[in-house]
């Protein structure tokens, strides 16, 4: 649902659809530019990829999400009820050549699938470059926080090998700077939503960030750059009437059939710790360092993340923060089916919730999205909070 | 058919040894010793040397699925948040832990004062487990990461992932000083891990490589059970004993032609984790004259000793090496070697609910070895202790089915 101001909002209208058509058509755009620019692309699986060293290569680093067709090949390799929807749904691509035109795929280690996955995909592929980032599991140790920085110099040694071509320092500060560029803007961009809540709708918001995961960040950047400049002229009606959420989780892919749910109910977020949401851009990386060590400081001082193993207590700390210091009236907790490392720290967060006194739904979600059954509950917890 | 098989002795004397063991466990507190909460595969000894108790919580699991009592402990993880998608040995021993004194295990396992978790096999529950268990006890968790080396891996990578375990090992050792406000004991450490070795070998040729005879003078029911004092003793002078004693007794099997089922005709393979049902498997195949003689877990749970002369190096390298931490294509070569040194006819592939780290080897590398070696294979779904994920008269009915298979086999 886009909100609709009559007669101001046929600009922005424009953008948006600009974002929304490079989400829908996922990868046949890519295809295009490929041929186009002569550029090499580079699929990199969820989550935790420093997509900036892929970047400083030349090459275009994109977010493999999932697809919507059918799973018949991938089935044969994992078991449905092992794997999640994302991994199964990115090896269904890889396996029915949906994926072929990719240069390379990197993966990060951060779920007990995502290695085989790797290693099964290697089986079934002919990808110049096939990485595994063999990321510590703890980062509370020296000798684990050293061992990021020489995972992200092994990455880019891999990356060089493929190319014949030394990545300078240059070349990744400078990445590092377009990167860090597109996480302010969408950092703008939350921060208007927050401030005028009800401007953009979450599904609107869920696209922009897709959209950026899939092309080139120069390009995003200017799109979304436009869109600020439109969206910062808007007036918006404000009003309390709408209850006001935090969305939390959705590892890996997108939630949107939760989104649009909450949109249709006419609730209103204020801010998200979602994947493809604030969890993707929050952390700069600092600019004035080695690069490769600034990208390592990033990936440790990043939000919390149930994929580093802190402590869940952090994670935990940080979503209830987030909901009181909005103001928010509650919070929705979207567990992707089968993904263990959210559901191994979900426990941790729920009673950090609810000892706050804070409104909780958890709503678990698989490939065809959310049930119908769990669509009414999301319906109910809005009602609920609404008559609070 | 019922059909009894031949026990081993030692499993009488086992068990005497583990009364007495948990007898010390409980008198921890009076004996001032203590207790430490560790996985599978971490380096025990490094703690027995410094009188550390040890207690295996995915052992406590499966001794509470024996039990009966683990569906139960499952849904009281369940009750507070614990998904059950999540693998069945953590939501039980979560559940047991969330009941505290009230806990239905059998054995209640006495509270930790620390607990150590090594990452073998990519599993990142494990570590996620020990932390929720060591939030419930407030206790301080140490991990030990031992990457995963995968297909790509060089010979570099093998390298920069030992020196980094090393670290990490020798960042636990300063931590235990502290901890118990000692110097290390790095002669005891040295007797420990010459204990833990010699029991190793001794099991490695009285069980493991006995089950290569034909017919087998064990099964995997035997392989399992007598793991329990490797993971428990093997940093003592009783563990060799035993599995000297075990050796024996096994090999006097063999030199008798006694095998572990009767008139042995199929010899199987079990790749799959220990299970709550393998005793029941065991006698089920029996009843087909078909043996379990061996399978990929006891492999993996192993670790074999090396140079005690700079134990910290010997400890990493055995992490590192372990099959675990291997790659799609070393699994493969794995299961094909062993398929073909012990002579295996099927391959019974139970998928284990909510163990990612096993199960999703298990499709590539069946398809793989029945491709590479003709032997058939047999997959179903269940789950290590949650009964309400197994489903007796259907595995029933497929390895009934299986046997015919390979009858049909047999005759062609
Ligand atoms: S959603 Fe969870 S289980 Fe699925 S790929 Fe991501 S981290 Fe792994
Ligand atoms: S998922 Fe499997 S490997 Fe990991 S702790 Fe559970 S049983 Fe062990």
């Amino acid at each position: 649902m886009h909100l609709i101001v009559p007669g101001e909002k046929l600009f922005m209208e424009e953008t948006l659809k600009r974002f929304i058509a490079a989400k829908q058509s996922l990868y046949d755009n890519l295809k295009q530019w490929k041929k186009a620019s002569g550029k090499k692309i580079v699929g990199c699986h969820p989550m935790d990829i420093p997509e900036e060293i892929v970047h400083a290569a030349g090459m275009l680093p994109i977010t493999l999400m999932g697809f919507d067709g059918a799973i018949t090949h991938a089935t044969r390799s994992l078991q449905p009820t092992i794997a999640c929807n994302i991994l199964l749904e990115n090896l269904e691509m890889c396996l029915n050549g949906t994926l072929d035109f990719l240069d390379g795929v990197i993966f990060a280690d951060v779920c007990d699938t995502i290695p085989i996955l790797s290693d099964i995909w290697l089986r079934h592929s002919h990808h110049v470059l096939h990485h595994l980032m063999v990321m510590p599991k703890h980062l509370n140790s020296p000798s684990s926080r050293r061992r990021v920085s020489e995972q992200f110099l092994r990455l880019k040694a891999a990356i060089e090998k493929q190319n014949n071509k030394k990545i300078s320092d240059r070349a990744l500060k400078h990445s590092i700077g377009v990167y860090n560029q597109n996480r302010r803007l969408l950092k703008r961009l939350y921060d208007l939503r927050l401030c005028k809540p009800g401007l953009l709708s979450a599904s609107d918001v869920s696209a922009v960030v897709t959209a950026g995961m899939l092309m080139r960040k120069e390009d995003h950047n200017q799109l979304v750059e436009q869109l600020l400049l439109e969206l910062e002229n808007l007036p918006v009606p404000t009003s309390d009437m709408h209850v006001k959420l935090i969305v939390s989780g959705s590892l890996c892919g997108h939630c949107d059939s939760v989104l649009s749910v909450i949109d249709a109910q006419g609730a209103y977020i204020l801010e998200d710790d979602l994947y493809i949401g604030s969890r993707y851009f929050t952390s700069l990386t600092n600019e004035d360092i080695d690069p490769i060590e600034a990208l390592a400081q990033r990936y440790v001082d990043d939000i919390p993340s149930p994929t580093k193993f802190f402590d869940a207590n952090a994670w935990a700390n940080y979503i209830s923060n987030m909901v009181i210091r909005d103001k928010a009236d509650g919070i929705i907790i979207v567990m992707r089916k089968l993904c263990e490392i959210h559901a191994d720290d979900f426990p941790c967060i729920q009673n950090k919730l609810n000892n706050g006194g804070i409104p909780c739904l958890m709503i678990e979600i698989e490939r065809a999205g959310v049930s119908e059954q769990d669509k009414t509950r999301i319906q109910a917890f809005i009602d609920m909070l609404g008559v609070q | 058919m019922e059909i009894k098989l031949p026990r081993l002795k030692a499993q009488t004397i086992q068990r005497q040894l583990f009364i007495d063991y948990w007898q010390e466990l409980h008198n921890a507190k009076e004996s001032e010793k203590k207790v430490a909460w560790v996985s599978g595969m971490s380096p025990s000894e490094l703690l027995s040397a410094m009188d550390f108790l040890i207690i295996y919580p995915m052992n406590h699991s499966a001794t509470c699925g024996a039990a009966g009592v683990a569906t139960v402990l499952c849904e009281i993880s369940e009750q507070n948040g614990y998904s059950p998608d999540l693998c069945g040995y953590q939501r039980c021993d979560i559940g047991s832990a969330l009941m505290g004194e009230q806990t239905l295990s059998p054995v209640r396992p006495p509270r930790p004062d620390l607990m150590l978790v090594t990452s073998n096999q990519q599993c990142h529950q494990i570590f996620k487990w020990f932390e929720n268990i060591s939030r419930i006890y407030d206790v301080p968790l140490i991990m030990v990461d031992v990457p995963f080396l995968d297909d790509t891996a060089t010979k570099d990578d093998e390298l920069s992932a030992l020196k980094y375990v090393k670290e990490q090992l020798q960042e636990f050792i300063y931590f235990l000083e502290g901890f118990t406000k000692r110097r290390y004991n790095y002669d005891r450490l040295q007797e420990c891990m010459a204990y833990a070795s010699a029991a190793y070998d001794l099991w490695y040729e009285g069980l493991f490589n006995a089950a290569k005879n034909i017919p087998s003078p064990i099964s995997t029911f035997d392989l399992f059970i007598h793991l329990g004092p490797m993971l428990y003793l093997r940093s003592r002078p009783e563990a060799v004993d035993y599995y000297r004693n075990l050796k024996d007794e096994v090999l006097e099997r063999v030199a008798n032609g006694q095998g572990a089922v009767p008139d042995e005709k199929f010899r199987l393979f079990l790749n799959g984790m220990n299970w709550m049902k393998i005793p029941s498997l065991a006698k089920l195949c029996a009843s087909y004259n078909a043996c379990m003689v061996t399978g990929i877990y006891p492999l993996l749970f192993t670790l074999k000793g090396g140079d005690i002369s700079r134990p910290v190096e010997t400890m990493a390298k055995s992490a590192i090496n372990s099959l675990l931490n291997r790659g799609l294509q070393t699994r493969i070569n794995a299961v094909e070697n062993l398929v073909r040194d012990f002579a295996i006819d099927g391959i019974i592939a139970p998928t284990i609910r909510g163990c990612k780290p096993i199960s999703s080897f298990q499709l590539e590398t069946m398809r793989e070895v029945e491709r590479l070696t003709g032997v058939p294979n047999l997959e179903f779904e269940t789950c290590m202790v949650d009964t309400r994920y197994h489903s007796d008269a259907q595995v029933e009915v497929r390895i009934q089915a299986f046997m015919e298979l390979l009858e049909n086999r047999v005759k062609k």
